[in-house]
């Protein structure tokens, strides 16, 4: 035993002393779990610092999550892994606890969004087919941010947009939803550049629809832009006729959202993110004037109104500067009569346009003394709509604004179909009777016209007669000459006759072939064989 | 070596199995403990050759149903197929990996089997009390307490494959019964291994010896 | 070194046991395989895969495989630092003689050294059809097995009893 002290009393001096060595107090085997232990902490260390961020997302349903095996995957690289599937306390929702990769954990702030891929039917288009055999998973949607957050919401569908799409945001505030929905196309002039990302009932009741437009479409829009449902076919039957509007198939049957600028209006600063944006019902209310200030008319018709409605234009001779916003009953009890009093705004700016209202007026006033009058006017035979029409009618009889309470009323004159029943009435009253003994006369005289022209013509006939016959005498010494030249020994006469018997040993041959031909059919195809064939 | 000496038994001897001290042992007595550890001492292993022979037999028949029964079920892409014990290492033949065939076909089908026939000649040979081979029947003996553990290979790779593929529709690997009872069969002809004291080979040479 | 009285018969088995020890933990805390296959990816664990069969169900089955790569082979370890620890400091640890004898009896039932044969032929079953990655419970187990083999050859109860008896 090497531990054992031994002393060397009884051994002889002559031996060597040991060259003694410090004792070893811990055995070199206990190298081998050291370095075993070094290996478990290397590991674990690694594992540690491997180990990223653990994120909650909260789900309406686990459905083809498992824990374990689930991934989480950022543009189709796996970025982590399902941990466990919890209830939530309050059995409402989900929880999905996932650990992430450590190099994400910058990433993982409050603009995260998380969502299950799974197959499903979305924009008439289908997706995650590939996890009908993969597997569910949860895909997420990453972005630089402030502030770091470990617990989410997951989405239930996927969102339209992710944060690698760049482009701008617009709300949109229309009555209704109408056949919208997340993943609508918004096409500028018929073409895809943007989607329907959500929408949200307000608590006015209205609905504002959150519409990305992809950059660099969204520097489009400004000030001046105006944006229509886009969505089915827009079928107007109006004053300007049938009129079909359609931006796109694919808005025809998801529906969408299209805008442009207004005609010719400068094209403004572009509109920052998130600005707010009314939605019209169709292109031709979108692209409509909207002038800030209208001024209010009545008009009263004497005639039906069948055929106008509220919304018809009201024009200047073609322009359109209002629109009919009212048609109402009245009984004026005083006068024992019934009005039709229609009620239409005009645009400020289109007719008398003045800031000043006492100078408005004294326009106003100066053009009715030149005659302008409101007219209904047909625009469209086959439908009978009406619209409003201002025009100078200098012959009416002169009249005034009746500057009233209310909306000023401005003098009408009758439609135009009352003034063709005027017309029929001015023929009715026609003096026929008269007219038609007069086209008796007319008619005697006219015959007596074609008995001279008659007599005429006889005179005629009988002076021209002799004439003729002289010309005919004439005409006979010419054939006579003619006659000479065709004679049969005149030169034209021999070189006939030696065309012709040229023509005639030529048909023969031809015959002569023919008949071979008929025998020999086949010489078509092989030529003309030997003669003893 | 074909006349060894007298035994211990013969000579009232008996090594403890626990630190190995050989105590005196006067034959007169049924029971006794080890002076130094204190653990009971046997002469031979009690009963061994009843109990061996229950374990073998179990293990006999389980052995049919071990290699009938599929060992595992794997579903691929709604396909199911099922292996037996036979047919894995065919498969593994099949797909050019022989050395790994070999491995399978002999610590599945060939230890096992062989294993039982062993066992079952050493049984028989110790009651007839046959006096031929005693040293290569104790090797055999040796040989079959080392290789029979290694027959849970199969057992293992059916639980490592059940999990690590489970992917739903596209693979999927499931347990067949025929895999418990391969455990059985091998744990059975363990415990039949265990049981036989491989002293009772020799004691009939020494009491005739003797 | 003039003299030298052999290994020491009881820090060479209580290092190796130790050493077993950690590398016992390392091979059920870390993956042992992963497993790749049309871009799904899998981690199998020892526990993983016991509880796995346990669920399928195959109880019966899993409680064979848990007991002999798992309980059998941590017994064993437990059971040798349980000997030998309180040795190292001279004392002789209570039912030290059934612990000698539990040794010997867990012994042909921690069968580690086949589980790792069986990972290798699933492995290389499998690696046909997938990508098959060793995890660090692989390459530990490895260890292991051989620490344990050698920790084996190094327990000799009757120079124990020499020194303790």
């Amino acid at each position: 035993m090497p531990d054992t002290p031994r002393s060397d009393d009884d051994l002889p001096e002559a031996l060597p002393e040991a060259r003694l060595e410090r004792e070893r107090r811990v055995s070199l085997v206990w190298l081998i779990p050291l370095v075993a232990l070094l290996a478990a902490a290397w590991l674990g260390y690694r594992a540690y610092t491997q180990q990223g961020p653990l994120v909650t997302i909260g789900f309406e349903t686990a459905e083809g999550l498992e824990a374990g095996k689930t991934r989480v995957r950022y543009k189709d690289v796996d970025i982590g892994v399902v941990e466990a599937i919890d209830l939530a306390p309050d059995l409402a929702r989900v929880l999905v606890r996932a650990r992430l990769a450590a190099a994400l954990s910058d990433y993982i702030n409050d603009k995260a969004r998380f969502w299950v891929v799974r197959p499903r039917l979305t924009r008439g288009q289908v997706s995650g087919l590939a996890t009908l055999v993969g597997g569910a998973y949860i895909a997420a949607d990453l972005s630089a941010g402030d502030t770091p957050q470990r617990a989410f919401d997951g989405l239930e569908t996927p969102p339209v947009v992710t944060a690698v799409e760049r482009g701008s945001v617009f709300i949109l505030r229309a009555d209704a939803l109408g056949s919208l929905a997340a993943g609508s196309p918004v096409l500028y002039r018929g073409i895809e550049v943007g989607t329907v990302v959500g929408y949200t009932l307000r608590d006015d009741r209205s609905v504002a629809i959150q519409a990305f437009v992809n950059a660099p479409h969204d520097a489009w829009v400004n000030a001046n832009t105006r944006f229509w449902n886009a969505s089915g076919i827009g079928l107007s039957l109006d004053a300007s006729g049938i009129r079909v509007d359609t931006e796109s198939l694919a808005s025809v049957l998801l529906g969408g959202i299209a805008f442009d600028d207004l005609p010719n209006t400068p094209s403004d600063a572009r509109a920052q993110p998130e600005t707010e944006f009314r939605l019209f019902a169709d292109r031709d209310a979108a692209m409509a004037p909207q002038y800030a200030q209208r001024e209010d008319w009545q008009l009263l018709f004497a005639g039906s109104v069948r055929g106008l409605v509220v919304g018809a234009p009201v024009e200047f001779r073609g322009i359109r500067i209002g629109e009919v916003t009212g048609i109402k009953l009245r009984m004026d009890s005083e006068q024992r009569r019934v009005e039709i009093p229609v009620e239409i705004a005009i645009e400020s700016g289109r007719l008398g346009g003045s800031e000043d209202a006492a100078t408005r007026r004294q326009l106003w006033d100066e053009l009715v003394a030149q005659g302008l009058r409101a007219q209904l006017k047909n625009g469209n035979l086959l439908t009978g709509a009406l619209y409003v029409d201002l025009d100078f009618h200098p012959d009416d009889a002169p009249r005034s604004i009746v500057w009233d309470a209310g909306a000023p009323r401005l003098p009408t004159v009758p439609t135009a179909l009352d003034q063709l029943s005027d017309l029929l009435g001015k023929l009715v009253r026609l003096p026929l009777d008269s007219m038609g003994s007069d086209l008796a006369a007319t008619l005697a005289a006219l015959r007596d016209t074609t008995e001279a022209t008659n007599s005429l013509l006889e005179r005629i006939d009988r002076e021209t007669a002799s004439e003729l016959n002289q010309t005919l005498v004439q005409t006979r010494k010419t054939l006579v000459a003619l006659e000479k030249v065709l004679a049969t020994n005149s030169p034209l006469q021999s070189e006939a006759l030696r065309i012709f018997k040229e023509l005639g040993t030529a048909a023969r041959s031809l015959r002569i072939m023919s008949d071979y031909l008929e025998r020999h059919p086949e010489a078509l195809l092989r030529g003309k064989g030997g003669p003893g064939e | 070596m074909n006349a060894p000496g007298p035994t211990a038994l013969a000579r009232d001897l008996v090594g403890c199995h626990s630190c190995g001290l050989v105590n005196r042992w006067p034959s007169t007595h049924t029971h006794a403990r080890c002076a130094r550890c204190h653990a009971p001492l046997h002469r031979r292993i009690p009963r061994s050759l009843s109990r061996s022979w229950a374990f073998l037999v179990a293990s006999i028949m389980l052995y049919v149903p071990a290699n009938v029964l599929p060992i595992m079920h794997v579903t691929s892409l709604g396909q199911v197929r099922a292996d037996t014990i036979l047919s894995g290492a065919e498969y593994l033949l099949l797909h050019g990996m022989w050395p790994l065939a070999l491995i399978v076909f002999v610590a599945s089908i060939l230890v096992p089997l062989v294993k039982m026939v062993i066992l079952a000649y050493l049984l028989v040979s110790v009651q007839r009390h046959s006096p031929s081979r005693r040293l290569d029947r104790t090797r055999l003996y040796r040989f079959t307490e080392f290789v029979g553990r290694w027959s849970m290979v199969d057992v293992y790779v059916v639980t490592i494959l059940v999990a690590l593929v489970h992917l739903g529709a596209v693979a999927q690997i499931e347990a067949g019964f025929g895999a418990l009872f391969f455990a059985a069969v091998v744990i059975l002809t363990m415990l039949a291994a265990h049981v036989f004291d491989p002293r009772l080979i020799w004691d009939d040479a020494v009491t005739r010896h003797a | 070194m003039l003299d030298h009285g052999g290994r020491d018969p009881v820090a060479a088995p209580l290092a190796l046991g130790i050493t077993a020890l950690i590398l016992f933990v390392i091979s059920n805390v870390f993956p042992l395989l992963e497993f790749g296959l049309s871009g799904q990816h899998d981690t199998a664990y020892l526990l993983a895969g016991i509880r796995q069969l346990y669920a399928q169900p195959a109880p019966l089955l899993a409680s064979v495989v848990l007991f002999t790569t798992v309980l059998a082979p941590l017994l064993h370890i437990a059971l040798l630092i349980y000997i030998y620890l309180p040795l190292q400091f001279g004392r002789r640890p209570p039912a030290f003689v059934a612990a000698l004898r539990l040794v010997q009896r867990i012994l042909p039932w921690s069968m580690l050294e086949i589980f790792l044969l069986g990972v290798l032929v699933a492995a290389v079953k499998l690696a046909e059809q997938a990508t098959i990655v060793a995890g660090p419970a692989a390459w530990s187990l490895g260890v292991l097995v051989i620490v344990l083999a050698a920790a084996a050859t190094q327990v000799h109860p009757q120079r124990l009893w020499d020194r303790v008896g």
